[in-house]
């Protein structure tokens, strides 16, 4: 019995939230199957950000660019599968580009997707975190990054489909077998599992231990030995990796990629994903994400014009009540309950 | 911390509460007397929402309108509003979400380009039928999508070969940086070589930007007679005001601004300048005149209509007639076919649907500005004419 109570709530939270996940499609309609699906792709995108804002302390409001990274370069891979995309021959371009036809294979694609956002990731970290720019100064330069990549898609309108962006793509296959709508799901929600694994053992383990620690105390750990900028920059590239992916698979899920996608927009949300939920413990990243989006969608269904200034209302309330986010609230609770329960027993 | 948790979770319970309590009514009744649902699918937050507003009101009255005749052979149409919050990946999930659960006949919806192309799959996929109220740069054609609003062989080209009459030989021709413009420009250009006139600027700038000082050295360097604009939203605005400010003389001539967009330009700026679409609010014809009295009476914000809200209401009558010929209103296969050669009279004149492409025969209208900001109609095409996607 004691040993279950030493549990911490959020796995338990964990648990409950993968179950439901997991079996969401048995009873859900088709509609809200697949607008879950796409939901579990945002989870991953959540779960990469809580590994730089969450666990490093480095608050990215510039993420959607390595998502976006990602998500481009599988939407241009899926669209030249059968030669010269729509967009393109619009544009007179009359020949697949060289470095197209190298991404065209989806293994390939899939390696791009993961590796350049992570190289992006690692340089700006090599940049940065080197020079030790961090707090508010690394928010405003991701920040900034993020609207330029967006004009940047904006205006390379021959090769990224412009303000309307890339649409009008296949679904997700694997080996040439297009999935169902179930298939497709639970394919989702097994990278989400792994992806959730994955950074649940990075961060118990010493590098994430590290990492925290530099979150907490720069000065003290670099007395000690560690680097702080070896380890951000690290932290940063493989959070870059996952957004990629993440991205990746957004695009088939969706169907379609534009700058909304990709620009200081979808940033912002994400990071509103986690101030909502929790920070620094995956819990909080996965409820958050969950639960605006459904409660978005579902306000956007009841009160027309004024869903975005209810959800904002919303969100001033968690920040300004439970600032640590609604996972982060619920540990403090249960702790402070049970030291409580402990000193009466003292008693 | 125990007393905030609890207040929380009051809060979450009585949110879920009120969340669920709204849902569906379910519609009952023998078929005879049920609604006909459809969908209706605008912005009316995000970046796009002042120009889709316009749109959805159109589409609003005209709905009103068929329902206060008596509705469809004695049916109502039962509107269900979606917003898609200006985002073209959101309007696909509420294009799935009308279709799927909500079981419409049809959708009437989607304003930018970016949202229709998102939402045209869905519709294929789902062998649904969009009717599409803006206008467009055209080279598209879905069995699955009806569109309303002109294209450019409705409009810039006839502007085109009327301002080289009219007005002067020379254009700068300037646009936001999106496929709309630039498709608009590349025409305006082939336009232009044929009608024997000449391109001395063609500039593009970010979706949004409204500080126009280098393009206003251009343009003065360039010394045009016309400046042919495709600018959009907040640019639109910014850039009458600072032409005016910066004392440039050559005409503007717009396809985009509309009666609402002049009245925040101001009448300073925007007098003598020339807007080429297919509906103004002074159009003069009994329908139209009957038209502006009820638009002022329902839409109480103190706009009034625009070729938008027109586009929007032109959607929703055609939509109500295609219904009303439909053997089965529910049976979306059938109401797509209604809509071949289908024709209405509309504030805009008597305008029909092209079997051949889906689109619309339209008229084409050129409006002038005058010192009080009045768009005074010069001129009308005689009849619809064809559209050519």
């Amino acid at each position: 019995m004691r040993r279950l109570a030493e549990i911490p709530v959020n796995r338990y939270l964990d648990f409950a939230l993968f179950l439901a996940l997991g079996l969401f499609p048995l009873f859900g309609s088709l509609f809200y199957t697949q607008l879950l699906e796409k939901y579990l792709v945002f989870l991953i995108f959540a779960f990469s950000l809580d590994l730089v804002w969450g666990y490093a302390g480095l608050m990215d409001l510039g993420h959607a660019v390595l998502f976006g990274l990602g998500g481009y370069t599988m939407a241009l891979s899926l669209s030249a599968q059968e030669g010269v995309p729509e967009f393109m021959a619009r544009y007179g371009v009359k020949q697949v580009p060289l470095w197209l036809q190298w991404i065209v294979p989806q293994p390939a694609a899939v390696l791009v997707c993961i590796l350049l956002p992570a190289l992006l990731a690692g340089l700006l970290g090599r940049f940065l975190f080197y020079s030790r720019v961090g707090g508010v100064f690394f928010s405003v330069i991701t920040l900034a990054l993020a609207e330029i990549f967006s004009l940047f898609i904006q205006s390379q309108q021959e090769y990224t489909g412009g303000f309307n962006g890339i649409g009008g793509l296949p679904g997700l296959s694997l080996f040439g077998h297009s999935l169902s709508l179930a298939e497709g799901y639970y394919f989702v929600f097994l990278m989400v599992l792994l992806v959730y694994i994955f950074c649940r053992a990075l961060m118990t383990s010493r590098f994430g231990l590290v990492l925290r620690g530099i979150r907490e105390n720069e000065t003290r750990l670099e007395f000690l030995g560690y680097g702080q900028a070896r380890f951000k920059t690290a932290a940063f590239a493989l959070s870059g990796a996952l957004a990629g992916f993440a991205g990746a698979l957004y695009v088939p899920v969706n169907g379609m990629i534009a700058p909304n996608d990709v620009g200081m927009e979808f940033s912002t949300a994400a990071v509103v994903w986690l101030a909502i939920g929790g920070r620094g413990n995956l819990t909080g990243a996965a409820l958050g994400t969950l639960l605006v989006n459904v409660l978005g969608n579902a306000l956007s269904e009841h009160f027309g014009a004024y869903w975005q200034l209810l959800l904002g209302a919303a969100l001033l309330a968690v920040v300004l009540f439970f600032p640590n986010g609604i996972v982060g609230s619920l540990q403090l609770a249960v702790r402070g309950r049970t030291v409580r329960k402990g000193a009466a027993r003292r008693e | 911390m125990e007393k905030k948790l609890c207040v929380f979770l009051v809060c979450a319970v009585l949110s879920a509460c009120t969340l669920t309590g709204c849902g569906h009514n379910a519609s009952g009744g023998s078929e005879k007397d049920r609604p006909i649902k459809i969908g209706v699918l605008y912005s009316l937050s995000g970046v796009t929402s002042v120009s889709e507003k316009q749109l959805y009101d159109g589409t609003k009255m005209a709905i009103q309108k068929i329902n206060e005749n008596g509705g469809i052979h004695g049916r109502k149409i039962e509107t269900v509003f979606a917003d898609y919050a200006s985002d073209p990946a959101k309007a696909a999930d509420k294009a799935r979400k009308l279709i799927l659960d909500e079981k419409v006949t049809a959708i009437i919806g989607t304003c930018s380009s970016s949202a229709r192309k998102a939402v045209k799959p869905v519709v294929e996929s789902y062998h649904s039928l969009l009717i599409y109220p803006q206008s467009y740069e055209g080279q598209e054609q879905s069995k699955n999508i009806i569109y309303v609003g002109c294209i450019p062989n409705q409009q810039a080209e006839i502007f085109v070969k009327w301002l080289l009459k009219n007005a002067g030989k020379k254009f700068f021709l300037i646009g936001c940086d999106f496929v709309y413009p630039q498709v608009e420009n590349k025409l305006a250009k082939e336009y232009l070589a044929a009608g024997g006139g000449s391109v001395v600027g063609e500039e593009y700038v970010p979706y949004g930007s409204t500080d126009f000082s280098s393009v206003l050295n251009k343009i003065k360097s360039s010394n045009p007679d016309i400046v042919y604009s495709e600018l959009t939203g907040d640019s639109n605005v910014a850039f009458y005001k600072q032409y005016h400010a910066y004392g440039l003389k050559a005409t503007i001539a717009s396809l985009t601004t509309n009666e609402t967009v002049l009245k925040s330009i101001g009448a300073d700026a925007g007098k003598n300048s020339f807007i080429c679409v297919d509906y103004f609010k002074n159009v003069e014809n009994p329908i139209n005149q009957t038209f502006v009295k009820k638009y002022a009476e329902t839409i109480k914000d103190g706009t009034v209509p625009t070729y938008a809200a027109m586009g929007g209401y032109n959607g929703g009558l055609f939509l109500g007639e295609a219904l009303r010929k439909a053997k089965d209103p529910e049976n979306t296969q059938q109401v797509a076919e209604a809509f071949r050669e289908l024709q209405i009279d509309s504030p805009s004149g008597k305008i029909s649907i092209d079997g051949k492409n889906n689109h619309t025969r339209l008229y084409c209208r050129i409006g002038k500005v005058d010192e009080k900001g009045e768009i005074h109609v010069i001129f009308t095409s005689e009849k619809p004419i064809d559209p050519k996607p």
